[in-house]
């Protein structure tokens, strides 16, 4: 059940919303993981039990942390050994289920490659629903339980809450337990937070359907025609287009997520910080997707070593991060590809470029223009041989065999269709719209535009359940 | 009581969502009651049908998208009336004595039979449609009234050209593949290219031609080496927009396809539809594109039409999409290809050029899936080159 779906909308948040404002605020939280077990189940019928499964044992092993810490503090036995134990059992288990789930098969191919032949074959499993980011949320708790950054949460109830709550549960933003950990115990929701809540909300929906949906079509028209067809500067439209894309498909879905945070009284960090905006990679990699972000340099980048520790240091602990964002949002060789690309940009920004690049303002924008469309690009291919030629066609090489006779009206056939929502998009970039919203909520005159936004949502997607084809325009 | 009042004040937004939402759906549910909606399962919630349903009548007709969930679609489909339903029986029995001629002429007693199983699928679908359409309204007899009156003149047509022999669409035994989805049934063969000694023609022979189709003869438009042929084409066309959309852009002026017919005479009608509107049921696809060729055809008297297969899809897609695949298409080709008949009204297997060994678009040759690389749209201007009509059709 996403978001953007009539099922969401109109029957699990009604239902939902009321149940829990009509629950006593001691009793919410029973609520929430109910409600948050049903969405998952929804959509998960089978691999709900695995997630129920890693709350327990990691509840359990949070609470043997914290016993042997006890033990330490009163009896003044050195439990260190223990404590690694529990600590090592519950990450291996983690990131071993991770791995068995989503990089199996990935690295199956890679043993098959190197032999020659089908020595093992690929096992049949599909990736769980939002497995990668519930991961790293419980590790996350289970690394700062273990590192004394905070005591575990005896109650179940609250460890299960805050890893199942349905806002971020099947996309993030990767909440740290310590973000939302006192309103779990209790929260004090204002009217005045539920009414920014669906601002929010309304915003995030509108992002995905509004924009996040009409621009995909740009991107889907240029892959009609293949490398081949289309001149350099259509395959840049199209690059742009589907930066677009999934800019405000992600950005939208994170909006939606705080905003029902907000409702239920959640403080959930913001996920994206007018991305687009940026003057550089290491910048932009700071203001998108900002918790996992968050989470690869509070548990990666730092106990590498971080830039406190000298160059070679730090050259590596990039290295670690770039290869595992890479291989976090998907196990191809593209997604690995295009976190070894941000690597090498990010080494070059931190050595030399950063200090150019900070001097002239317009010269980052400049840069990130093209930046931006080339990474994603990359992360956007997983069929190698045509991400070759598309790159090939972006930097005007040629070749063999294009048709490009009528590349130049195909352009102005692009041009002319999305230019309007190329600029919508563009200004939608910006923090402005963020900042009207958190400035103006309150007005009048926003409530109505948020009001007539959300039905044409609606009407867009309703629209598109009742033909199935909208959005499949060939 | 206070509380409440605070929660109004406070969280106009969320109530005035809540309100509108609830207001929409007791009317939509009222308005169901009445009897003035129906119902749509699909869409699960009767507002959103009170949303689309107006829109609904007026751009689909009387189509229900159908949906793997669509468990109680309403159907749409005309009514057959029993006029109809003799009408249909004559034409087969029509075709009885064009079968023995070409038995006489090939001694092929296999393609006979073949020929007599056609007509029973057919007799079959169309018990098939009566018995799905009990329930409908005025207006759609009213229309097959008028389907009815149109077919028969257009057998009358056929009559007047005796003199060139009919070539009724043939088809291929394949072994039976189940359908997955209800708006297409099982397949177990697949229509092939009008029979007729064609023959390889020049360029300039689409210089008195027309194509009218979706985003595929956008390609066919863009990238082939066509340029001296008029093209009507828009992305997600379907069926239905092709007569009222303004897909025409010729000599500068854009203008809908009736309007460009009445303004200029094409020898030559290509036509390619389909994938955009493949979840419809076959039936209520085939007669509605049907309809709409013999409006071209009325439009266009001089001109032969071309109905192009739907092109298929790669089989990778093929298999994961149960509505959006190749049996789907292959279901709606042999339905449309059934009605050629060699004189004025051909069938063009264009997937023969462009199909792998499983029946799919090959691999290679498209990028997403659905559409051809431009570099390979060559492979589909050859494929009509190489079927070309001899001149004698056209007098």
């Amino acid at each position: 059940m996403v978001f953007s779906s009539m099922e969401f909308l109109f029957r699990f948040l009604p239902i939902f919303l009321t149940a829990y404002f009509i629950t006593k605020p001691a009793y919410r939280n029973i609520t929430l993981l109910i409600g948050s077990l049903i969405f998952y189940a929804y959509g998960e019928p089978v691999y709900i039990l695995l997630m129920l499964i890693s709350i327990l044992f990691n509840h359990f092993v949070a609470l043997r942390i914290k016993r042997f810490y006890d033990i330490e503090v009163y009896s003044e036995i050195d439990c260190s050994f223990e404590r690694n134990c529990w600590f090592i059992t519950s990450m291996i288990f983690n990131f071993g289920l991770l791995f068995l789930f989503k990089y199996m098969n990935f690295f199956i191919e890679i043993i098959n490659d190197i032999a020659g032949t089908a020595l093992l074959k690929e096992v049949a499993i599909t990736l769980p629903l939002g497995i990668s980011f519930y991961t790293f949320q419980i590790t996350s708790y289970i690394i700062d339980v273990y590192k004394l950054k905070y005591q575990a949460d005896t109650s179940l109830l609250n460890f299960a809450t805050y890893v199942a709550m349905f806002p971020k549960l099947t996309s993030g933003p990767i909440a740290n337990y310590s973000d939302i950990r006192t309103e779990l115990t209790e929260r004090k929701p204002t009217l005045d937070d539920v009414e920014k809540g669906v601002a929010l909300f309304v915003m995030g929906l509108a992002y995905k359907v509004l924009l996040a949906n009409k621009i995909s079509h740009l991107w889907t028209d240029v892959q009609t025609v293949g490398p081949y067809g289309i001149n350099t500067a259509t395959a840049w439209l199209g690059s742009w287009g589907y930066s677009m894309q999934l800019l405000f498909d992600f950005m939208g879905y994170s909006l939606m997520a705080v905003g029902l945070g907000l409702i239920m009284g959640f403080h959930i960090p913001d996920n994206f910080d007018s991305p687009y905006m940026s003057r550089s990679v290491t910048e932009f990699w700071r203001r998108w997707h900002i918790t996992l972000g968050r989470w690869f340099r509070d548990y990666v980048y730092i106990p590498i070593g971080g830039s406190k520790k000298g160059v070679p240091r730090m050259i590596l602990a990039l290295f670690a991060v770039w290869t595992f964002t890479g291989l976090w949002h998907g196990a191809d060789w593209n997604f690995l590809i295009w976190g070894l690309f941000l690597f090498v940009v990010v080494l070059i920004e931190k050595l030399f470029l950063k200090k150019a690049l900070d001097k002239v303002k317009i010269l980052g924008h400049i840069y990130m223009l093209f930046m931006i469309p080339f990474s994603w690009t990359i992360f956007n291919m997983s069929d190698l041989h045509n991400l070759v030629l598309y790159i090939k066609r972006m930097f005007g090489m040629t070749i063999e065999g294009s048709v490009l006779t009528k590349a130049m009206s195909k352009l102005i056939l692009l041009g002319k269709t999305y230019w309007w929502l190329m600029l919508i998009c563009i200004f939608c970039c910006t923090p402005i719209p963020r900042k009207l919203i958190d400035k103006y909520y309150k007005t009048w005159t926003c409530k109505i535009i948020l009001l007539v936004a959300f039905w044409y949502s609606v009407y867009q997607i309703a629209d598109g359940g009742a033909n199935p084809f909208l959005y499949f325009k060939f | 009581m206070k509380k409440m009042m605070d929660c109004i004040r406070e969280c106009p937004l969320l109530l005035m969502i809540a309100v509108s939402a609830l207001v929409l759906s007791g009317v939509a549910y009222v308005k169901v009651l009445l009897g003035d909606y129906k119902f749509n399962v699909t869409l699960g919630h009767p507002m959103l049908t009170s949303v689309l349903l107006d829109e609904e009548i007026a751009t689909i007709g009387d189509a229900t998208p159908n949906d793997a969930t669509a468990t109680d679609a309403i159907s749409y489909l005309p009514e057959q009336t029993e006029e109809e339903k003799t009408e249909r029986s004559d034409e087969t029995t029509t075709e009885k004595p064009v079968k023995k001629d070409d038995k006489n002429k090939d001694g092929k007693d296999k393609e006979n039979d073949k020929e007599k199983d056609n007509s029973k699928d057919k007799d079959n679908k169309d018990k098939n449609n009566k018995d799905k359409n009990n329930k409908d309204s005025k207006d759609n007899k009213d229309k097959t009234n008028q389907d009815t009156t149109e077919e028969s003149t257009l057998g009358g047509g056929t009559a007047k050209t005796t003199e060139k022999a009919e070539r009724p669409t043939q088809y291929t035994n394949i072994e039976k593949r189940k359908s997955r989805n209800d708006c297409y049934g099982d397949i177990d063969k697949i229509a092939l290219t009008t029979d007729y000694p064609y023959e390889k023609v020049k360029g300039d022979y689409f210089k008195d031609a027309l194509f009218i189709g979706d985003s595929r003869v956008e390609g066919l438009a863009l990238y082939s080496g066509i340029d001296n042929a008029d093209f009507a084409y828009m992305e997600g066309l379907t069926v239905d927009g092709m007569m009222t959309e303004r897909i025409a852009e010729v000599d500068g002026s854009v203008m809908t396809l009736p309007e460009l017919l009445s303004s200029k005479q094409y020898k030559k009608i290509y036509v390619m539809l389909g994938v955009n509107e493949v979840g419809y049921d076959t039936d209520y696809y085939v007669s509605n594109y049907i309809d709409k060729i013999h409006e071209i055809m009325d439009a266009q008297p001089g001109a032969i039409v071309f109905m192009m297969s739907c092109m298929y899809v790669s089989t990778d897609y093929s298999n994961k999409d149960d509505i959006i695949n190749n049996d789907n298409i292959d279901d709606k080709n042999n339905g449309i290809a059934s009605y050629a008949n060699g004189i004025n009204l051909f069938y063009l297997n264009v997937n023969t050029a462009v199909s792998d060994d499983n029946g799919g678009l090959k691999k290679e040759y498209t990028w997403d899936d659905i559409h051809l690389q431009a570099q390979y749209y060559k492979l589909w201007e050859d494929y009509l080159l190489e079927h070309g009509l001899n001149d004698n059709m056209w007098e």
